[in-house]
């Protein structure tokens, strides 16, 4: 069965970049939420993710909110953060999340990372 | 200490100053009167009052043999700093935010580029690492001209320009980039001898900026005319530049924060053009305004400058 990862990213070039990137993974299946509601309302409908990785400035409700928010539906999924934020990795860490990347990075970084939480 | 003696010294004293003896705060000095006066109503006994609704007062006390003595310390300058150092802290995350943001549209797509596994036209994401990278510099520029505006270093050589040759030589060079992007631009006429009084290189900035994000943003209108026009009006002592759009306009709520730094901000622009802009029209003791009616109804930017003597 195919792996589902829902990517919440409101830049449009950060968004196309991942999803190429993650071409190269096989059996992953990419859903693309512009935004935290987006992201919330694929939920509902009942999409089960694997991971999620999750921009954190994002219009109207944030990142960070997402992440709580989705800490208090107690959802199974591994969330990784993706942030250019002036902040550091292990900040993020405290916010709950499984693990986080500071824009930039490379597409591979990102790719060995997700490739730990598929297995 | 002698208590006549004492209270002399604090009624000449100029900062806000009570004295508490037993359950009674008095005025000690006028200041202390005036300080309390302007924000309280009623008496001011026992301490309560002193946690007191003056936000620009904060009160220390200490005590001098039986005497606890309040002084009233202006902070409003040390709020204003606060709120400055605030203002700056956003302005440098938001700044770092952009700068990353973009560095990583440049690396990802030259890391997929440079990755022959990736299935893509090279082509593409080439012009995407390009496209991005224009984006960046156009960003560290952008704040490198606000920063050197903001410390003042900056400085402006106010001389009397054609506002003519200045203006066709800047819409010359536009010509190309508004022609790729289907958009239409029209420089009604002005009188040739009219000068204003402008830095050469600041107005160029200015009418560019302006010139640019009207292109910019007319030409990602869906759909209907796409044009850009360029107008005059002549007051006594002014100058009116006026460009007028038939874009996608701007949200009624985002117009009172179009200047703020990064007030302006949308996926295509930097956010610091029209801030910049202001600070340099008011430095060439001009004006600037926007309008817009709304979405897809077109922005028009009115720029004052003031005319030089014939």
């Amino acid at each position: 069965m195919k792996k589902v990862i829902l990517l919440v990213e409101d830049n449009p070039e950060h968004a196309e970049i991942v999803q190429i990137a993650l071409t190269k993974l096989t059996d992953v299946e990419i859903k693309w939420a512009k935004d935290a509601k987006e992201a919330l309302d694929l939920l509902k409908e009942g999409l089960k993710p694997q991971l999620i990785l999750l921009d954190y400035r994002l219009p109207g409700m944030s990142g960070r909110e997402l992440l709580e928010r989705l800490r208090e539906m107690r959802m199974e999924a591994k969330i990784i953060v993706l942030t250019a934020e002036y902040i550091s990795k292990a900040e993020l860490m405290k916010d709950g999340c499984n693990n986080a990347l500071l824009k930039p990075f490379l597409p591979e970084e990102l790719i060995n990372k997700i490739k730990k939480y598929l297995q | 200490m002698e208590a006549k003696i004492f209270r002399e010294i604090i009624q000449r004293m100029d900062i806000p100053c009570l004295i508490l003896e037993g359950n009674v705060v008095r005025f000690a000095n006028s200041s202390a009167e005036g300080a309390l006066k302007r924000k309280l109503i009623g008496e001011c006994i026992g301490e309560e009052v002193l946690q007191s609704r003056t936000p620009f007062l904060e009160w220390r006390s200490f005590e001098v043999d039986r005497y606890r003595i309040y002084l009233g310390l202006d902070v409003s300058e040390i709020h204003r700093l606060r709120g400055e150092l605030e203002k700056r802290k956003e302005f440098f995350a938001t700044a770092t935010h952009e700068i990353r943001s973009a560095t990583n549209s440049i690396l990802g797509y030259l890391a997929l580029y440079v990755d022959g596994e990736i299935k893509l036209a090279h082509k593409e994401l080439a012009e995407k690492a390009y496209s991005a990278a224009l984006k960046l510099s156009a960003l560290v520029n952008d704040l490198l001209d606000y920063v050197r505006i903001e410390e003042g270093t900056e400085e402006l050589k106010l001389e009397p320009l054609k506002v003519n040759t200045l203006l066709h030589a800047i819409v010359e060079d536009l010509k190309g980039y508004a022609f790729r992007k289907n958009v239409r631009i029209n420089v009604l006429p002005v009188a040739e001898h009219i000068k204003i009084i402008g830095d050469r290189k600041a107005f160029s900035c200015v009418m560019r900026n302006v010139l640019d994000n009207a292109i910019k943003y007319t030409s990602i209108k869906e759909r209907g005319e796409k044009s850009v026009k360029v107008s005059f009006a002549e007051g006594k002592e002014m100058l009116c530049i006026k460009v007028e759009d038939t874009g996608i306009g701007i949200e009624p709520e985002r117009l009172p924060h179009l200047f703020e730094v990064f007030g302006s901000y949308s996926p295509e622009g930097t956010g610091l053009g029209l801030a910049i802009s202001k600070k340099f029209v008011e430095l060439m003791q001009g004006e600037i305004a926007v309008y817009s009616a709304g979405p897809n109804q077109g922005t028009t930017v009115m720029l004052w400058f003031r005319k030089a003597e014939e």
